[in-house]
């Protein structure tokens, strides 16, 4: 079986087909960008883009992902509205820690890919399974607005 | 015995190895600062004596150095400490990081300064302080008071900025320490466990059944995997049966029972008389608790966020034997702390895994290991009578029981933590135990219990729930006698500078017109509340919740007002503003933990859920900034907040929230 990891073939072993997703993107190809947080998809820290789709890789195994597209934080640098999610994260200042962050922005990213002007309720919607307790909840709010235009 | 030094936690007794160690630590001045900045090769370097853990102290202090030495912030190459080569901090904690270090940090860069411009200078700089007016930083307005973005925000955004398990050493494996699911204040050890299926297990490296692997009274079994999860696997068919001691512990209810330890509490005689019960609860840092451990040569390298890498680098060099330089240890970025980074757990898991197998090992602590195995905010439970007369509390006696604090549990041994309570009271759990308005007969006791789990700092130690218990009860005091809370407030401030920022926070919020209203069975109301931090910073916050007909209470918006004297970075003062009022939303509505006999029931998010975006109120912050030496930012809204959001509830329900978290029942529209 393979995967397609940020635009690159990965082979995967059929012995590693039961692999949790965040542990080989960690472990096997060094993207850290994700990270562990609850390890039952709760927090969010660990959310990845599967087939353009935000995925909790902490409770993803990688043997139902053959033939898929996976893209972590690493891999947004082509994305249109990853470049604008970026540029409003940074404005905005939002991280604190930062450690929630990655997970935070790959669900942003995927909110205005779909929905480009999300109203608050959308946004909520969208953004709610991702925990942070620095309490960054209100700068991502105002750094989606700006990168989908809605506030400067 | 001599007692040593302000901090409780500093009790000397000679020859007992049980005794945490006390790491040699000087305050911090400008003959330590001289060794954080130097220059050499045309670069100014600066090794970052704290903790950053989203704080914002790594620009904070960037800023004083490039207005000092008048360089950017592209020129000043920054590292973070190590427990060797600099110049040794204490931990960070208490939001001092710019309050203690941005002066002699700006005193030791002029006199870099003036060391570079007068050419050819090798060797140390000798530091000539100066008067604070005549430190650039003072009246710099090209980094002070600004909020320039760092490469921080940029790095965080591509996921390139590396937290501690992210840090990858050749041949690294990954480590876990399994313990009884019990107290870790009960005797227990594994007894029996499938070692044969473990070893079965793809990736299965070791197993360490080691009396060493001690957390409290817990003996823990070590296993060592290529993967974590092959420890996941591991962990599940090596099926531990663990001999656990058979004794019944205190009782959180039991024992943090205000009226059980003060059966004598004068009859109030027609005062305000109030109990508020705050629960327990845990840092829930989204990070849990990570080192990974490595053998270069002779010396021990550990990599972690620590709140005290000294502290992390003496209990490791105590266990195992060895002279502390042959312990490196090395600071992280940290994932959140918050108080609960400050002691070493996971980093002597990792050592002695790593000691074991001669393999550099990686240990992060499950969702489930943070809860059960970390300390927690301690549960604490008040009484309040309270009386006013002419405007003015004419008095005020409160008790409060709690755990401790800063005696924790998961440091001192029983019959240390009980000769250390009997000299000194844990000022964790008073700090901020004093009502900072005028009052005539003020009386207070605290009484503290050891429980069957760990208690220790926590965001604010007790100054978040004190200023709850404190607030609450003062705004009931003022509905009983009609007085407007806002202009007591500013009449009643022991301080002057609370006085300020509670009327600024009148005039921001518009506070006097706004009443409490219902709309189609949702009803709103206003709160008001404002506290001292440390007896040097101050806030004021108006809330407005909204609680629906099923009792379900949303803070909708939060105006505030804060002093902490100069500020370097505002939009960094700012953010730790909004983050300790998703504190105080956690506080008030969210923040439990669960424990049997000592034993944390709670595993996961589920049980002790943390507050969401949805739940957060919009925010809207003034800085009060007078021309006062720069105090603490990190902690200072915890007094406000949670207090003017239980007092809007009961401005909008008419019922007083007393207990921590509040229950949608008990506001409910039949």
């Amino acid at each position: 079986m393979r995967i397609k990891v940020n635009g690159e073939t990965v082979p995967v072993p059929l012995e590693r087909s039961t692999a949790t997703l965040l542990f080989y993107l960690r472990e096997e190809l060094g993207l850290t960008g994700a990270k562990y947080g609850c390890g039952v998809g709760q927090c969010g820290a660990c959310t990845v883009l599967v087939e353009g789709e935000p995925v909790r890789s902490c409770i993803t195994q990688i043997g139902d992902l053959d033939q898929q597209s996976v893209d972590t934080i690493e891999g947004l640098d082509g994305d249109e509205n990853a470049a604008k999610v970026r540029a409003a994260w940074i404005e905005t200042a939002v991280a604190q820690c930062g450690y929630c962050q990655a997970g935070q922005i790959i669900s942003a990213v995927s909110l205005i890919s779909k929905n480009p002007q999300p109203t608050d309720d959308d946004i909520n919607a969208a953004m709610d399974g991702n925990l942070c307790r620095c309490g960054t909840y209100n700068r991502i709010r105002k750094a989606i607005k700006r990168a989908s235009g809605q506030e400067k | 015995m001599t007692l040593l030094g302000s901090s409780p936690l500093f009790v000397a007794i000679g020859g007992c190895s049980l005794i945490p160690p006390i790491p040699a630590r000087p305050g911090v001045d400008t003959e330590s600062a001289r060794g954080w900045i130097s220059f050499a090769e045309g670069r100014y370097r600066f090794i970052l004596p704290r903790a950053e853990m989203g704080q914002g102290i790594e620009i904070a202090l960037q800023q004083v150095i490039c207005a000092e030495l008048g360089i950017g912030l592209r020129e000043l190459e920054t590292v973070y400490h190590q427990s060797s080569g600099s110049p040794p901090s204490r931990a960070t904690v208490g939001s001092e990081s710019v309050q203690d270090f941005a002066i002699p940090i700006a005193q030791a860069a002029a006199s870099l300064r003036d060391a570079v411009e007068s050419g050819g200078n090798i060797g140390q700089v000798t530091v000539v302080e100066r008067e604070i007016d005549s430190l650039r930083f003072w009246r710099d307005t090209s980094f002070i008071g600004g909020s320039p973005n760092d490469e921080t925000h940029a790095k965080l955004t591509k996921g390139a900025l590396p937290f501690t398990a992210d840090v990858a050493v050749a041949g690294m494996v990954f480590g876990r320490v399994l313990r009884a699911p019990a107290s870790l204040e009960l005797k227990s050890i594994p007894s029996r466990y499938n070692l044969e299926a473990a070893q079965s297990v793809s990736g299965f490296i070791d197993v360490l059944d080691d009396d060493a692997l001690t957390l409290g009274k817990s003996v823990g079994l070590g296993i060592l995997a290529a993967s974590n999860d092959a420890l996941n696997d591991i962990e599940r068919v090596l099926s531990v049966e663990w001999s656990v001691e058979e004794k019944i512990l205190n009782l959180e209810d039991h024992e943090v029972d205000v009226d059980r330890h003060f059966p004598e509490f004068p009859d109030g005689d027609g005062a305000l008389d109030l109990r508020f019960d705050i629960k327990a609860a845990p840092h829930n840092p989204i990070e849990p608790r990570s080192a990974l451990a490595d053998m270069q040569g002779d010396r021990l390298h550990i990599w972690t966020g620590s709140q005290d890498i000294f502290y992390v680098r003496d209990t490791i060099s105590r266990n195992l034997g060895w002279e502390a330089e042959r312990i490196l240890v090395h600071s992280m970025r940290i994932g959140g702390a918050f108080g609960g980074k400050t002691i070493c757990n996971v980093e002597w898991e990792a050592a002695r895994l790593a000691t074991h197998s001669g393999k550099p090992v990686q240990v992060q602590w499950t969702r489930a290991q943070e809860l059960a195995n970390a300390f927690h905010r301690p549960p604490v439970s008040y009484r309040i009578q309270a009386a006013m007369v002419d405007g003015e509390i004419s008095s005020w006696t409160q008790r409060i029981a709690s755990s401790h604090i800063l005696l924790t549990n998961a440091v001192l041994p029983d019959w240390l933590q009980g000769i250390a309570g009997t000299f000194i009271d844990d000022a964790g759990v008073t700090r901020g135990s004093v009502p900072p308005y005028k009052t005539r007969d003020f009386e207070t006791d605290v009484q503290m219990c050891r429980l069957g789990f760990h208690t220790g700092p926590w965001r604010g130690l007790g100054a978040g729930p004190n200023a709850t218990a404190i607030e609450s009860a003062l705004d009931e005091l003022c509905i009983a006698n009609g007085t407007d809370p806002l202009s007591f407030r500013v009449k009643n401030a022991t301080d002057e500078r609370l006085s300020r920022v509670c009327d600024s926070v009148g005039t921001l919020s518009n506070g006097k017109t706004r009443k409490a209203y219902s709309v189609m069975g949702k009803r709103y109301g206003y709160g008001m509340a404002a506290g001292i931090y440390k007896g040097k910073s101050y806030a004021a916050a108006v809330a407005e919740v909204s609680v629906d007909s099923s009792g379900n209470v949303k803070v909708e918006h939060i105006w505030c007002t804060h002093d902490c004297g100069k500020v370097i970075n505002p939009d960094r003062v700012k953010a730790q503003i909004e983050g300790n009022i998703a504190w105080g939303v956690g506080l008030v509505l969210r923040d439990t933990l669960s424990t049997r006999n000592g034993a944390v029931q709670s595993r996961s998010f589920f049980d002790c859920p943390i507050p969401r975006m949805s739940e957060m109120p919009s925010i809207e912050i003034e800085l009060v900034e007078p021309d006062e030496n720069p105090t603490g930012a990190g902690e200072t809204m915890i007094v406000a907040a949670p207090g003017a959001i239980a007092n809007a509830i009961r401005n909008a329900t008419g019922m007083r929230p007393t207990q921590f978290p509040v229950q949608p029942s008990d506001y409910t529209i039949n």
